[in-house]
């Protein structure tokens, strides 16, 4: 079972990409969790460059989300919402509307961040968003809060043992998801 | 089951001509105006036989038409149809009654996964010759809640109103060939 996991931060330290990190080192056997990390090249959306071929690194998305059983986005969150980088990433992929990976793909949000609620809205609106392509979204979140502080305290951000139940309850869903799809597909 | 209606059609299958039928949907918006879809082809046919009438039909929910072709995906998502697991709206009537100008049709709507009992309303006309084979028209409407179907998903707009109502009227008009 392929799970591909994008972090929403560019940042080379990004607390979101050590969460997906975390989450695939806990990943039971079977599920293999393969980062995608170029989303710093992805052009701004414009329907003019919307042609085929697509941009190398839209391509390489599209036929990445394609190709996985399900996805795992971890999300900062920047003024209430999510990274424009991350949404443009989306709205690429979510095009043309008839043809989007994202129809029917199990997809699961978490997120980190510095501040005290953790990332909550921005993985209210990934998941709104996430919904909107047509995705099979995971109605659960992940609040890592203060993570910079936990970091440093405990040398990991799931060092809470509720935030490590939550993060199983999420892979837990998202692999019987792809699961359900799978039986349905051989069926 | 079905139970004899006071409505006379000659026994025998009468299938549906689906140039001249219809499956749509109409449900509000900002609650001030409506919303509208549609589904085509449609499936159905009526049995006319000793223990009264019984009509079937489905539709295909990829089949979808809607004036926003970007709304397609979130349609089809599990917020509303979930179509990869369910792929068709399927009726199965009951029980049909009534008169040719006020029938009451009650049967078994099954979409999104669940299947609920629906009451609709409407006329039968015909049957007619129209240089082939007989043929009769059935129209029927009715409404139902969507969260009745897990479609509970709502946004408000920013004037405050919910974007989407949640009763869904439905209209199907039915042109079905004697087989």
């Amino acid at each position: 079972m392929s799970i591909l996991a994008i972090s929403g931060s560019l940042r080379s330290g990004s607390l979101n990409t050590r969460l997906l990190c975390e989450i695939a080192e806990q990943a039971p056997a079977g599920i293999d969790i393969e980062r995608w990390d170029n989303l710093r090249s992805i052009p701004p959306y414009d329907a003019d460059d919307d042609t085929a071929p697509a941009p190398r690194a839209v391509d390489e998305l599209r036929r990445a989300v394609s190709e996985a059983d399900g996805l795992l986005i971890a999300t900062p969150e920047y003024n209430s919402s999510i990274p424009g980088t991350l949404k443009n990433a989306i709205d690429w992929v979510s095009r043309p509307r008839d043809k989007t990976p994202l129809q029917n793909k199990p997809a699961a949000v978490v997120g980190a961040t510095t501040g005290q609620f953790g990332a909550v809205w921005a993985q209210a609106e990934l998941r709104k968003v996430l919904s909107s392509t047509g995705a099979r979204v995971v109605d659960l979140d992940l609040p890592v809060a203060k993570a910079d502080r936990v970091l440093a305290e405990h040398g990991r951000l799931m060092a809470d043992e509720r935030l490590l139940a939550r993060s199983r309850e999420i892979m837990d869903d998202l692999q019987s998801e792809i699961a359900r799809d799978r039986e349905l597909t051989a069926v | 089951m079905s139970t004899t209606a006071t409505v006379s059609v000659p026994a025998g299958t009468w299938v549906v001509d689906p140039v001249h039928s219809s499956a749509n949907f109409e449900v509000e918006h900002g609650e001030i105006s409506a919303f509208h879809g549609g589904f085509k082809p449609i499936d159905a046919k009526l049995i006319a036989g000793d223990s009264g009438l019984q009509l079937e039909g489905a539709v295909g929910v990829a089949s979808v038409t809607i004036n926003d072709e970007n709304i397609k995906p979130h349609l089809l998502s599990p917020d509303f149809f979930d179509a990869d697991r369910n792929p068709d709206v399927r009726f199965r009537s009951t029980e049909i009654t009534g008169t040719p100008d006020d029938l009451r049709v009650v049967g078994e709507l099954s979409m999104a996964g669940v299947s609920k009992s629906v009451e609709a309303r409407g006329r039968i006309r015909g049957p007619v010759d129209f240089g082939g084979p007989q043929k009769l028209s059935l129209a029927l409407e009715t409404a139902i809640d969507r969260t009745d179907y897990g479609m509970d998903w709502q946004m408000k707009l920013p004037s405050g109103q919910d974007a989407l109502g949640y009763e869904i009227k439905l209209t199907v008009v039915l042109e079905l060939v004697q087989e």
